[in-house]
C-alpha cells in the first residue's frame, strides 16, 4: 500500500514540473525558435583562429634601441595590437647546459639561444600587429599624406581647383574657390611663396627642364649603383664544321648591382635594421612543464642551418686584431621569369635578394620593400642578333 | 649561320648555351668583392650606431623551372 502512495506523489510532482516548464516558454514563437540550443557553440577547436595576446612584460628596450625607429613605426601603425611571438623576458631566464632559455608564452613557445647571455638587439620587442599586416588599423590612417608636387593640403587644392575646376570662371567656380580659402584648414602662409611654375612643370612630366634646373630627379640616387657587364660564354662548334672547337662569343649585357653594396644598404637601412635577428635562435613549444619540448621550425634565423652557419662563425679564428661581433647576414636568392604584357613576348628575369635575417611576416609584406632587385638575368636567343663573333 | 652547316642549332646544343649563360652571369653576380666579403666578412655600422661584422652567407635559391 505505501508503495502505491509513492508512485501517485512522484506522477504528481513531475505533472508539475511540465506545467512550469510550458508556462515558462515563449508560445508565439514558431517550433524551431522554441526549441533549446547552446548559446556559446564555438567552431571546433582545429577550426579556430586564436587571437594573439599580450606577450610576457618585457624589461625596458635596450639603450641601443633608436627612439626615430619606434617614432617611425608608430606613424605606420597607429592602433597598435600586440602580437605574441615567442618573446624574451630576461626576468625569468633559466640557464644549462651552455644555452639560454626564455620563458615560455601564452601557446607555449620558448627560444633558446646558444650563447651565454641574451642579445642586446630584441627584434621583437615592440612587435605589432601592424608591422606584420598590410593593412592599415582600422579607424584611424594618420599617415602623412604625399601631395607632390604641391608641398601641402592648401596648396594641392588650390592648385587642384586651378586645373580642374572648368577652363572659365563662374559663380560656382568663385563659390568653390571661396569654400577652399575659407575653410578653417587653409593656410595662407602654406601656399605664399610657391614655386607654382615649378609644381605646374613637374605635373606636365617635364623631366629634361627639371634635371638641368634642380637636378633633384628622384631616380637618380636609386639607378645609379646599376652596372652592365658584358656577358660571354664559350660555343662549341662540331668537327665536322667549318671552323670546329670552342669560340668565344659575346652573348648579352647583364644588368646587375654590386652585391656588397646591396647587402650593406640592406643592413643599415633606418626601417629595417631594428627587425633584424642578428643572432639565430631555435624555437621550442612546451605546452606545460611535464612535456618534452618540441622544436618548431618558421624562419631561417631559427633554422638549424642558419644556427650552424653562425656556430661555425663564432668557432672560427676571425680577423686579427678586431673584437667586433661576427655575425650571419643571411642571403636568399630569388629568381623567376615575368612576361611584361599579355600579348607580347617581352620578358624580364630578374634575380631578387631577401635578408634572412628579416622575419619572413615582414618580407612578404610588399610595403616592407624587403626584396632587393639584384639583377636581370639575359637569355641566350636562337638567333639571337646579340650573338656575335668577338 | 656558315659555322652549323646551315642547319638549325639542336636542343643539346641550345640547353648548353643556356647553362654557360647562366652560370656565366652568376659568376658576375658573386664578384670578388663579395668573396672577400664571405670569407673576411663586412663591417657596417648599424642603425643603432653599434660596429659588427657581417659575413654573408647563402641559404637559399628559390627559382622555377626555366622556361623554354
Amino acid at each position: 500500500m505505501l508503495h502505491l502512495v509513492f508512485h501517485v506523489t512522484h506522477y504528481t510532482t513531475s505533472q508539475t514540473t511540465a506545467h512550469q516548464l510550458l508556462a515558462n516558454e515563449n508560445l508565439d514563437g514558431s517550433l524551431a525558435e522554441r526549441r533549446t540550443r547552446r548559446e556559446n557553440r564555438q567552431l571546433p577547436k582545429r577550426y579556430r583562429d586564436v587571437l594573439p595576446g599580450p606577450p610576457p612584460p618585457l624589461p625596458p628596450t635596450s639603450p641601443h634601441m633608436p627612439a626615430e625607429a619606434t617614432d617611425a613605426e608608430s606613424i605606420t601603425s597607429p592602433a597598435p595590437t600586440v602580437i605574441t611571438l615567442p618573446s624574451l623576458d630576461f626576468s625569468a631566464m633559466s640557464q644549462g647546459g651552455g644555452s639560454l632559455k626564455s620563458t615560455r608564452n601564452e601557446f607555449g613557445l620558448f627560444r633558446q639561444y646558444d650563447a651565454t647571455r641574451f642579445p642586446e638587439h630584441n627584434p621583437d620587442g615592440n612587435l605589432t600587429c601592424g608591422n606584420i599586416k598590410d593593412y592599415p588599423a582600422e579607424g584611424s590612417l594618420t599617415c602623412p599624406i604625399n601631395y607632390y608636387p604641391y608641398a601641402n593640403e592648401s596648396s594641392f587644392l588650390l592648385g587642384e581647383w586651378y586645373w580642374n575646376d572648368g577652363v572659365k570662371k563662374s559663380q560656382s567656380s568663385f563659390q568653390n574657390l571661396i569654400k577652399i580659402v575659407g575653410h578653417p584648414n587653409f593656410r595662407p602662409e602654406d601656399v605664399a611663396g610657391q614655386n607654382w611654375q615649378k609644381i605646374n612643370r613637374q605635373l606636365r612630366g617635364d623631366h629634361e627642364s627639371l634635371s638641368t634646373e634642380e637636378g633633384d630627379w628622384e631616380d637618380a640616387e636609386g639607378s645609379g649603383d646599376w652596372i652592365q657587364t658584358p656577358i660571354k660564354i664559350q660555343v662549341p662548334f662540331h668537327k665536322t664544321m667549318l671552323h670546329p672547337g670552342a669560340k668565344e662569343f659575346e652573348a648579352g649585357i647583364l644588368h646587375h648591382r654590386k652585391l656588397v653594396s646591396v647587402i650593406r644598404e640592406k643592413l643599415t637601412r633606418p626601417s629595417t635594421h631594428p627587425h633584424l635577428h642578428f643572432e639565430p635562435y631555435k624555437t621550442f613549444w612546451q605546452p606545460n612543464e611535464h612535456t618534452e619540448p618540441v622544436r618548431v621550425y618558421g624562419e631561417l634565423y631559427t633554422s638549424e642551418a642558419f644556427v650552424e652557419a653562425h656556430r661555425q662563425l663564432q668557432g672560427s679564428p676571425g680577423e686579427p686584431g678586431c673584437d667586433l661581433p661576427r655575425l650571419v647576414a643571411g642571403l636568399m636568392f630569388a629568381s623567376d621569369g615575368t612576361h611584361l604584357t599579355t600579348f607580347s613576348n617581352n620578358k624580364l628575369w630578374p634575380v631578387y635578394l631577401a635578408i634572412g635575417n628579416e622575419s619572413k611576416y615582414r618580407r612578404s609584406k610588399p610595403s616592407c620593400e624587403a626584396f632587393e632587385h639584384i639583377a636581370y638575368f639575359e637569355t641566350v636567343g636562337c638567333y639571337s642578333s646579340t650573338l656575335t663573333f668577338i | 649561320m656558315e659555322h652549323i652547316g646551315g642547319k638549325g642549332p639542336n636542343g643539346v646544343f641550345m640547353a648548353h648555351c643556356h647553362r654557360e649563360m647562366f652560370q656565366a652571369q652568376w659568376l658576375v653576380i658573386l664578384d670578388d668583392e663579395f668573396l672577400e666579403a664571405y670569407e673576411h666578412g663586412i663591417v657596417i655600422k648599424g642603425f643603432d650606431n653599434i660596429f659588427r661584422r657581417f659575413y654573408p652567407r647563402l641559404f637559399t635559391y628559390s627559382a622555377d623551372y626555366p622556361e623554354k
